[in-house]
């Protein structure tokens, strides 16, 4: 019913101003290129007006856009540029600049592939979280998305530190484990794509 | 050493790790935490690990808050913005001094005409990801889905009430009123309100019509053929063959998109997966096709997406994922 374009026809539908395939372009994309420049630029609203400024020049140039790459590889790399633009010029203005330590960000070939399996790494690390022990993924929990220092979460859940500790490494050291297999899993289809597209 | 020991030391040197990247570690833990990095290639390959692992968590919270269908409604108003203000500067005309006179004559009396021509035409319009409710001189109302279209003339508004159906569907809540007939137009087609509330939707070949309350008068333009469609009814006007067909509403949710009130009873786990997509412009995927038989049974009215959907999971006992902008159903 709905039809599946390729690449170059979604690029010619959105040229003749087709919404329903920019928005659904933009639907596939916007978590993945989201987080790819958050690693760059640590900061949620930037992040979301770089994905945001690559999408309007999509729209408003994608006649005369010529990509030679997948348009997700294409889209990776705009998002990495806009990024570093971004960055450059908040280190410009004074007041921002202290909250930014990006001194050194060299964009490389191993960049690009991550940019790729990114949202597959979280995704993945997801599922990891979901395999471990309940009290374990709560503590775990309650020092990253919660923010809380280990003393803060054994005050809470009335546990010692030395518990707290244990199962904190506990979880860091499953997740490890967990992605290092994972990890062949992205390896294989990296060689994989890249047979492929000999 | 034993295995137990050099697990004992492993733990031992995440933990630091952990409160070294928390910001809690001690200047001497930290001083030992660098000395054992730099004994082993391997201790540093487990330090980068675990610093990874830290900050792909800190990623993968915020991509679990990430809201697709905001961040895209937000980047909708600053094209809307950016075509608006950006649209003059591309007219941008470079002629000579006689053909800009006439060009100038030309656009003040395109202009004149356009104003009167618009001061009367008014036109109802939505994009690919909108809907929208508008209310008529005459206090009728009428929802238009994405990518709809209508005119009508505002000065014969008040002698005929005669909408004109460009593209698009949309619903109609009718005031009644016997001397002044309303009608809505498309192409060939018009259909005539005894007061009522109906949808009627355009497709590439034929339009349907479906009438909630009341009862609608089908005619074509030229032929003599005529219908009558009263609530729960429906009819489908075939635009080659010129043909009415009458039928009976079998979609209850045809108007979803204008009231949000869905309703499924033992509706299987893909028809409400295609409604909801319909209703709400989403990607929705059921990962097991075993899911697809499944029923469901309940209302919902005026409700956002995601509880919809945590509702649908919490009965069914599903899990929920968000991938790549579409949301799955496991």
């Amino acid at each position: 019913m709905i039809k599946e374009f390729n690449d170059q026809e979604v690029l010619k539908e959105i040229a003749s101003k087709n919404y329903r395939e920019f928005d659904k372009l933009y639907r596939t994309h916007y978590k993945r290129l989201f987080v790819i420049s958050f690693k760059y630029t640590h900061h949620q609203e930037v992040s979301e007006e770089v994905v945001h400024d690559v999408f309007m020049k999509i729209w408003d140039q994608s006649s005369t856009l010529i990509i030679n790459q997948s348009l997700s590889a294409y889209l990776s790399k705009a998002v990495v540029n806009t990024s570093l633009n971004a960055l450059k010029k908040i280190k410009r203005s004074k007041e921002l600049a202290e909250n930014y330590q990006a001194d050194d960000i060299i964009f490389t070939d191993e960049d690009a592939d991550d940019t790729y399996f990114i949202e597959r790494k979280l995704i993945l690390l997801e599922e990891s979280i979901e395999k471990l022990p309940p009290q374990c993924k709560k503590i775990l929990f309650m020092s990253k998305y919660h923010k809380l220092k280990q003393q803060e979460i054994a005050a809470q859940l009335n546990i010692s530190i030395k518990t707290v500790k244990n199962h904190l490494t506990y979880a860091y050291k499953k997740l490890r484990e967990m992605g290092s297999s994972k990890e062949m899993l992205i390896i294989i289809m990296i060689v994989y794509i890249g047979l492929l597209s000999l | 050493m034993s295995d137990f020991n050099i697990n004992e030391e492993e733990s031992f040197y995440i933990s630091l790790i952990i409160q070294e990247r928390e910001g809690t570690i001690s200047p001497e833990d930290a001083e030992r935490l660098l000395e054992w990095r730099s004994l082993t290639p391997e201790n540093n390959a487990l330090y980068n690990d675990i610093s990874k692992i830290e900050s792909n968590l800190s990623l993968l919270e915020k991509y679990q808050h990430l809201n697709t269908e905001k961040s895209l409604a937000s980047l909708h108003k600053k094209l809307q913005h950016y075509e608006a203000e950006n649209k003059p500067k591309h007219q941008t005309l470079k002629l000579s001094n006689w053909l800009a006179i006439a060009a100038s004559l030309f656009l003040v009396l395109s202009a004149i005409f356009y104003i009167q021509h618009s001061l009367d035409t008014v036109t109802l319009k939505t994009a690919a990801f909108e809907t929208k409710q508008f209310i008529l001189p005459d206090q009728s109302r009428v929802t238009l889905n994405n990518n709809t279209l209508i005119t009508y003339s505002k000065n014969n508004f008040k002698d005929e009430r005669r909408l004109n159906l460009i593209n698009g569907e949309c619903f109609l809540d009718v005031v009644h009123n016997p001397t002044q007939p309303f009608s809505i137009h498309y192409k060939k087609l018009s259909i005539t309100d005894i007061g009522t509330s109906f949808n009627v939707e355009v497709l590439k070949n034929k339009v349907n019509v479906a009438v909630n309350s009341g009862e609608v008068k089908l005619s074509i333009k030229d032929q003599p053929t005529k219908a009558f469609v009263k609530a729960g009814e429906a009819a489908y006007y075939q635009i080659e063959e010129k043909t009415i067909k009458k039928t009976v509403i079998k979609n209850k949710n045809y108007k979803a998109y204008a009231d949000q009130n869905i309703y499924f009873k033992n509706t299987s786990l893909s028809e409400v997966v295609k409604t909801l997509e319909s209703v709400y412009h989403q990607k929705i995927v059921l990962k097991n096709t075993d899911l697809n038989a499944r029923k469901f049974t309940g209302e919902f009215k005026k409700q956002r997406l995601n509880d919809i959907i945590l509702v649908i999971a919490e009965t069914l006992n599903l899990k929920v994922t968000h991938e790549e902008g579409k949301i799955c159903f496991k």
